[in-house]
């Protein structure tokens, strides 16, 4: 299992040297150690390396830390809301994280000028949604089977606020604000900056960690609640971590790079092809395949044409064939 | 072992349960019959402490199940479900392992120990060669076996188990009867709720009869699995004969329908 989990950082560090040197402005492999090798070991930058060090930490380093976080946070939060909804068509928009996160945006685009009040907006209204679809659950408890419920819920909270970004897009003054809001929908990682992108990371490396670490409860809970209750398994105190932390950095990935799909569904199904359903194992591999996904995902969007191809759009056109592939290959998935 | 006084549970505004008394010993089989509905499986689930009754205790070695920690209660019962379908395809042995969860802290992983006494529950129940098949694959017999190892490698004395040989067919049937009772010699506490009298008959030593939400009969099976008894308990008529190894059985008549 070590030597798997080494092939897989290998190939995901290979996919951020690739992605540092590739772009418009194109940098040789003998650049890069150059720089490299100026900036570690000599500590000396001349003015060619210069150029390349401000192309280099200010343009490609912050989309690229973006990608992998938001590739894992996605592909892990995924998989877990599929162990613990016994569900593996579930993925981490369930609960209405993502539609909240739509219309918080485009609230703030359509109302304001400021990439700062998007981003909040984003976040804030996703965490909303979730809270929303809980409320709704809670009207309902201790009358149903509690994981469909929540999905009821969700779904219900899901189209409310998809309902709300519509009225949003409709009011919205069509010649400024309804394209800009479109663009934002359709996904890009071109906006993050550097010093915000390190900030975000600590919640989002922690929330990854967390749900690896209560891998082994959801194991349990993807058989039924009350053989996770005769186990000595406290359900209610895993099912809030798992909701808190995977809607906490679902909702960070949305307001930081737009809506971007399909990751948080195939990455967990790619995965247990290769290391089966022990989520203990699934999970880190989910976290290592996701950042690589979308790193390469961007890696086109940005190179594919002269102009940005926006990522959601990628995501999908590439993600829709490998889900028919992955689906053909595990019927079980389906049975 | 098991003493369940007084109980009475309500679910939303019905009454399911009324003033359930018995109480059962180390190594005893109990079967507990009912109609459809008849409250068989809320009573295990009481005994489980996944209910709190509306009235009454169950103890377990004196203690109130809720007095317990989850964890703790988890090493003296152990649930053994209907083998249900899963959508993912977890191996046996990592099923089996499932159950050493009461034994982890937050941030241990199951060590080789916890994976040698699952190994050992697998092959107590003579199904070690399962061990990295699916489950998902496996026939309904394989998978209740499989999931009685799972409960066998918790380590708790006393097993639950709902319908255990509902969906099974005829020699499996006969099969997990055999290795239930095998369990109970070894020690096991086994409470299991059943459709059929005969197995109370070839296995367990103690039954209980529910109807109208109260206990109809309670006591050792010969003595209260008699001709009346049964018919009464499900509006049905029904003979009662006795083998050649002096174990009883009843056949039902079908003249009535």
């Amino acid at each position: 299992m070590k030597a798997f989990y080494i092939k897989l950082v290998l190939i995901l560090l290979l996919c951020i040297f690739l992605s540092l040197s590739l772009g418009k402005y194109s940098i040789s492999f003998e650049q890069m150690f150059h720089y490299l090798y100026s900036l570690i070991v000599s500590n000396n930058l001349n003015e060619s390396l210069q150029m390349i060090d401000n192309i280099i930490i200010e343009i490609r380093l912050p989309r690229i830390i973006a990608a992998v976080l938001i590739g894992a946070a996605y592909a892990v939060s995924g998989a877990s809301f599929q162990a613990m909804f016994i569900n593996p068509l579930v993925s981490p928009g369930i609960l209405g994280v993502l539609s909240g996160s739509a219309f918080g945006a485009a609230l703030a685009i359509a109302f304001f000028d400021n990439w700062f009040l998007t981003q909040f907006f984003s976040f804030t209204f996703g965490i909303l949604a979730v809270v929303f679809a809980i409320f709704v659950t809670m009207l309902y408890q201790n009358r149903a089977n509690s994981s469909l419920i929540l999905i009821l819920g969700g779904i219900i909270s899901g189209s409310a606020f998809s309902t709300l970004l519509s009225i949003v897009k409709f009011t919205a003054d069509p010649y400024e604000k309804l394209p800009s809001i479109v663009y934002w929908l359709m996904g890009s990682l071109s906006f993050i900056e550097l010093n915000q992108i390190i900030i975000v990371s600590i919640p989002m490396l922690l929330g990854i960690l967390i749900l690896v670490g209560v891998s082994k409860y959801l194991n349990i809970l993807s058989f039924s609640e009350e053989e996770a209750k005769s186990m000595g398994v406290n359900t209610k105190l895993i099912r809030t971590i798992v909701i808190i932390v995977a809607t906490l950095i679902s909702a960070i990935s949305v307001s930081l790079a737009g809506m971007i799909g399909w990751i948080g569904l195939i990455i967990p199904h790619f995965a247990r092809l290769l290391v089966g359903a022990n989520n203990q194992v699934l999970l880190p591999t989910c976290a290592l395949l996701g950042a690589t996904f979308l790193l390469i995902v961007d890696n086109f969007s940005r190179m594919l044409f002269e102009f940005e191809v926006p990522i959601g759009i990628l995501t999908s056109v590439i993600g829709i064939p490998i889900f028919i592939f992955v689906l053909r290959s595990s019927k079980k998935a389906l049975q | 072992m098991i003493e369940v006084k007084n109980i009475s549970f309500k679910y939303i505004d019905e009454l399911i349960l009324s003033n359930i008394s018995f109480s059962i010993k180390k190594g005893d089989i109990l079967a507990i019959l009912g109609e459809n509905g008849s409250g068989k499986s809320t009573l295990l689930k009481l005994i489980l402490s996944f209910f709190k009754p509306l009235d009454g205790e169950v103890l377990i070695d004196n203690k109130n199940v809720h007095l317990y920690n989850k964890k703790s209660l988890a090493k003296k019962i152990a649930y053994v479900p209907q083998s249900s379908n899963l959508p993912f395809s977890y191996t046996v042995l990592e099923v089996v392992l499932m159950s050493r969860i009461s034994y982890q802290s937050i941030f241990s992983t199951y060590s080789s120990k916890d994976k040698d006494i699952a190994i050992e529950a697998l092959r107590h129940l003579e199904i070690e060669f399962l061990k990295d098949r699916f489950f998902c694959d496996l026939s309904g017999g394989q998978k209740q076996l499989v999931l009685i190892a799972r409960a066998l490698a918790q380590k708790a004395e006393i097993l639950i188990m709902d319908e255990p040989s509902s969906s099974l067919d005829y020699s499996n049937e006969l099969m997990l009867l055999s290795q239930i009772k095998k369990l109970s010699k070894k020690g096991f506490t086994i409470i299991q709720t059943t459709h059929n009298p005969n197995h109370a008959f070839l296995i367990s030593s103690k039954t209980l009869l529910l109807k109208d939400k109260k206990v109809f009969a309670f006591g050792h099976s010969n003595e209260v699995l008699t001709q009346k008894n049964i018919n009464s308990l499900y509006n049905i008529k029904v003979e009662l004969q006795e083998s050649s190894e002096k174990i009883k059985f009843c056949i039902p008549k079908l003249d009535r329908y």
